[in-house]
């Protein structure tokens, strides 16, 4: 039955444009923002764009508007298949509710981690091409938490984003609704976060929040929340001080299988 | 055997008080084997929701059925692999074509190529099956899901209004196709409006009407229940009103020969007693055979109010 699964996924995915157009747009961003890195190093002539320091800069960009990207195309591949009424002819031809679900988080689970990798794999080949003379494409320990932890935000917004369109039921709405919420998230963090300690502690945990916080660099690599700590302290602000980088990794875990489980559990409960 | 029976299924829509819709009202029927069965009803009477329940894409609140005997949720996946249907209008991926729609449906259907290759020669569309099917006309349309039904060679064929859009041509062909697929012992249920399309392809009807089951048979056992007169009389509209006043009377409609009556019992001779009681002398009186048509008119009369007081 898997395979079903995914072989009609991988063809309603493959052949829309739709698809395509959104994750070229990524990659070109990535590809853009790598090779820019590369030149201003070629007319600086100091390498900082040369692995293994790059990975840093590789991942950064791409893990935080990834996400987003990934959103929208799980969008575009969920909620037409209600307005095309096409999860309708699906489960007449035979697919239950559940397979059609479950198709959807097969499609959902590999594409978390192609977008993951596109920095990688486009910053890392440019990054090659450094004449730098030290390069070793070698990942260290906190690049590589750096890499989990830009996959798990791809899980966090993308579960998101295919919960509103399996709620929603058209994209427009859906992808509205998306971005909305990425505006309002902070301001209403911030507005109920001033009431109490323990509300404040909440919404560190709010699913945006806990995005930014998982892929913000100094995170993982001590030495960047070092210096960030110094300059904050120069300017008498105060520290940054993070949570358990395994506390948001359950906390993202958990997030993603609740909006995967309210998504099946709406999709079972309501006519198609 | 009995390939679909409904005990008792329901299915209201809304859960406010205010502005939930009874769509099906406990509608039982049962479908044997081989029966070419037609399910007739106005507009919003159900026949969609009710197919709709069959298929697994909508949750009854009330009742329940039975497809090849099967009635739990895992035993009816299982057998729906033995029946194709199509509800309402056609739903297909727009951006991709004829033949990339079908494969999708083969895929799910455990079909192989050829099959869907024999499928598109069989309603005309194989020297289209590489345009997208957004660029189809709603008859092409109409027959990719006649196509997409047949990919699985059902034993149950489900059609709902499958006639929607096809020009003449193509009504013949599905007429020809259902009575190849009966003659070939599938059972075919389909929901329709176009009575003469009903009356000539199917051995059973039943007509629903908001929802509820009105009267189930052969086709023969319905045009006959509701017995009728056709009169004439010079004075038409003494006898319209004294037929209206007769108890016997269902319902009582002018046509260009005279007046149709439908009635309860066919004891004509006590009509003409009625009649001369009033002091109204007919000219003409005989049985009037009813068309599916007819009687279809009789029992549904009224759901919508008239269309043509609305264009008088
Ligand atoms: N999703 C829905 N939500 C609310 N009401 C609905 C929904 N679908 C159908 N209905 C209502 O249920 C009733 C039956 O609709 P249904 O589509 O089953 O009728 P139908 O017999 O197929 O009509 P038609 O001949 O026009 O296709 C109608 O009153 C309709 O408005
Ligand atoms: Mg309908």
């Amino acid at each position: 039955m898997i395979g079903v699964l995914v072989r009609i996924e991988a063809l309603k995915t493959a052949k829309r444009l739709g698809f395509w157009v959104t994750t070229g747009l990524f990659a070109a961003f990535n590809a853009m923002f790598a090779f820019s890195s590369l030149r201003s190093d070629m007319t600086r002539e100091s390498y900082t764009f040369a692995l293994p320091e790059a990975w840093r800069t590789i991942i950064e960009p791409g893990a935080n508007i990834g996400p987003f990207f990934l959103g929208v195309v799980m969008i575009l591949l969920v909620a037409p298949e209600f307005s095309w009424r096409t999860a309708r002819q699906n489960v007449i031809d035979g697919l239950s509710k559940e397979r059609f679900f479950a198709g959807k988080v097969i499609l959902f689970l590999p594409l978390t981690v192609v977008y993951a990798a596109i920095p990688v794999v486009i910053g890392g080949t440019v990054a090659l091409l450094s004449p730098s003379e030290t390069g070793s494409p070698l990942v260290g320990p906190s690049d590589f938490n750096f890499m989990i932890a830009s996959w798990l935000g791809h899980l966090l917004v993308g579960s998101g984003a295919f919960l509103l369109a399996a709620l929603l039921r058209t994209s427009g709405a859906a992808m509205g609704i998306l971005f909305v919420y990425l505006l309002v998230e902070q301001i209403f963090a911030d507005l109920i976060g001033r009431s109490s300690e323990i509300l404040s502690a909440v919404t560190d945990f709010l699913p945006i929040s806990t995005q930014e916080v998982l892929v913000s660099p100094p995170l993982h690599y001590p030495r960047v929340l070092a210096e960030q700590n110094a300059l904050r302290a120069e300017q008498g602000r105060p520290l940054l001080e993070f949570h358990d980088f395994w506390l948001l990794v359950v906390v993202a875990l958990a997030y993603c299988a609740v909006f995967l489980a309210i998504a099946f559990l709406s999709l079972r409960r309501r006519d198609l | 055997m009995a390939v679909i029976e409904t005990f008792g299924l329901t299915k209201r829509y809304g859960t406010r008080r205010g502005n939930s819709v009874l769509a099906v009202d406990e509608v039982s029927i049962a479908v044997e084997q081989g029966q070419v069965f037609g399910f007739l009803g106005p507009n919003g009477s159900g026949k969609t929701t009710t197919i709709g329940m069959l298929v697994g894409i909508i949750n009854p609140t009330g009742g329940s059925f039975r497809l090849f005997g099967a009635s739990e949720p895992q035993d009816l996946v299982a057998v729906r692999t033995r029946l194709g249907a199509t509800l309402e209008t056609p739903n297909f991926y727009p951006y991709m074509t004829g033949l990339d729609n079908l494969r999708v449906a083969a895929a799910i259907k455990g079909v192989s190529r050829p099959r869907i290759d024999e499928c598109l020669e069989l309603v005309g569309l194989a020297d289209r099956a590489r345009h997208r099917f957004k660029t189809y006309s709603l008859g092409m349309k109409q027959r990719l899901a006649l196509a997409a039904t047949m990919l699985n060679d059902p034993e149950l064929v489900i059609l709902d209004e499958p006639a929607n859009g096809l020009d003449p041509q193509g009504m013949r062909e599905i007429r020809e196709i259902i009575r190849i697929l009966a003659g070939r012992g599938k059972t075919i249920f389909l929901s329709s409006h176009l009575l003469w399309e009903v009356e000539r392809t199917c051995t059973h009807v039943a007509i629903v009407r908001k929802g509820r089951i009105v009267t189930t048979g052969t086709v023969a056992e319905v045009v006959s229940a509701g017995t009728a007169a056709l009169l004439r009389a010079e004075d038409e509209d003494a006898l319209v009103a004294a037929l209206e006043e007769y108890p016997e009377a269902t319902s009582v409609q002018r046509s260009d020969n005279g007046v149709v009556v439908a009635l309860t019992s066919g004891d004509l001779a006590a009509l003409n007693r009625y009649l001369a009681g009033m002091g109204i002398h007919v000219s003409h009186l005989a049985p009037y055979r009813q068309s599916l048509e007819d009687v279809f008119i009789d029992l549904t009369e009224g759901d919508f109010g008239s269309m043509t007081e609305i264009a008088t």
